[in-house]
């Protein structure tokens, strides 16, 4: 699901350094597709991802000489990202937790999705606006981003038990929406 | 960290890593601790098959919040450098909450009192206005107050408006000199980007 990191990460980003444009859109349109689902799937308004996204990759811009190697850079880039969002959200003072969207789905509303993957997946869309950022930003770093829990720690700046317990109760959270649903997909 | 578990057992901890196992980032060590546990234990072997559904289940959830000019742009042929370039020149007016034009009102106070009267200074859109901005300058975020007007100084760049979202200031140079202005501003080590911007760039 996610590319790996290559030394080209490195050397990519040696030359953003270096104020080269070039390499900039390339780390940009390498980058872009992941941060943007990151982001979409973590603040979930798409006005504040996309000025997230432009702020996240500014940043790079700006910062890449500060880049030392010492994390991978996908995890120093999605450790911009996330801190950005957390800011956005405070700033506009976004709810954190989607309480009615359990209520908004209503299966009998639209029967398209009274079927198959795409009732699920509504169903677990409602489960995830439920949740709080924070636990949304591990599931989609693990499902779908495939990152180690360490790794995930470093861009929340975390403890890893803090991680594992995050994921822990958003995996309980998610079972308990999809309750007789999920079997299906074994 | 009040919400963090603590792990009494083995059983505990497999329960906390089976996501990493799904996902396969689990250290060797930890992969065979995990998987001698997962031998004894049919609780955690289903909670994994459930796990591996969900990781399944999830990866293929299309995204509904995406941006829909991030989409866009995903694979047209502009240079990204160019266009968060120009967001950052438009940004502001776009972005502005009632907290960020305050903000860039107290910028531009501290900014300017000191050296120039606030009459010579306009806000970008003002009925008012004389000649609009024609360059944006973004200084690194711990350039001091006094280094930013010398540098606008030195340039003969007046200030328009700003910050912007993203922390950077319209100014006006001399047309006749702009270049050489830019030039000026990005030999500066305090400017990140000096570039021109024109009525035709606009969104």
């Amino acid at each position: 699901m996610t590319q790996p990191e290559t030394t080209s990460d490195l050397q990519l980003i040696a030359r953003v350094g270096q104020r080269d444009a070039e390499a900039f859109d390339e780390l940009y349109r390498k980058y872009q597709a992941r941060l943007g689902r990151f982001l979409a799937n973590v603040v979930r308004q798409p006005q504040i991802v996309e000025e997230v996204l432009d702020d996240t990759l500014m940043v790079v811009w700006e910062r890449a000489s500060d880049f030392k190697g010492e994390s991978k850079l996908s995890t120093w880039i999605f450790a911009i990202a996330y801190r950005k969002a957390m800011k956005a959200l405070r700033r506009y003072d976004a709810p954190l937790e989607d309480h009615e969207a359990e209520n908004r789905l209503s299966p009998e509303a639209d029967p398209e999705q009274t079927f198959g993957q795409t009732r699920l997946h509504a169903l677990l869309r409602a489960a995830m606006a439920q949740l709080s950022p924070d636990h949304r930003a591990v599931v989609e770093l693990t499902y779908f981003q495939d990152l180690s829990y360490r790794e995930i720690a470093a861009i929340m700046e975390c403890p890893v038990d803090t991680v594992k317990t995050r994921m822990f109760y958003a995996r309980r959270q998610l079972k308990r929406c999809l309750d007789g649903e999920l079997p299906d997909w074994i | 960290m009040g919400n963090v578990l603590h792990l009494r057992d083995d059983h505990e901890q497999a329960q906390m890593l089976l996501p990493w196992r799904v996902n396969g980032t689990l250290e060797p060590g930890e992969a065979a601790l995990l998987e001698a546990h997962l031998a004894d234990c049919e609780e955690c072997r289903e909670d994994l098959s459930a796990s591996l559904a969900m990781r399944r289940l999830y990866a293929a959830m299309p995204v509904e919040d995406m941006p829909e000019r991030t989409v866009r742009l995903a694979g047209a042929n502009v240079s990204p450098l160019h266009r968060l370039r120009r967001r950052l020149s438009t940004g502001w007016g776009r972005a502005a909450s009632g907290a960020m034009a305050a903000a860039a009102a107290v910028a531009l106070v501290v900014l300017l009192m000191p050296a120039e009267p606030a009459g010579d200074y306009r806000l970008l859109g003002s009925d008012t206005a004389g000649q609009p901005g024609n360059a944006i300058v973004l200084f690194s975020p711990d350039t001091p107050e006094r280094d930013m007007r010398a540098a606008l100084d030195g340039a003969e760049a007046k200030l328009v408006d700003g910050p912007t979202a993203s922390g950077a200031y319209i100014v006006r140079v001399p047309e006749a000199a702009r270049g050489a202005a830019l030039e000026q501003l990005r030999s500066l080590p305090q400017v990140v980007l000096a570039e021109p911007v024109d009525a035709a760039d606009g969104p």
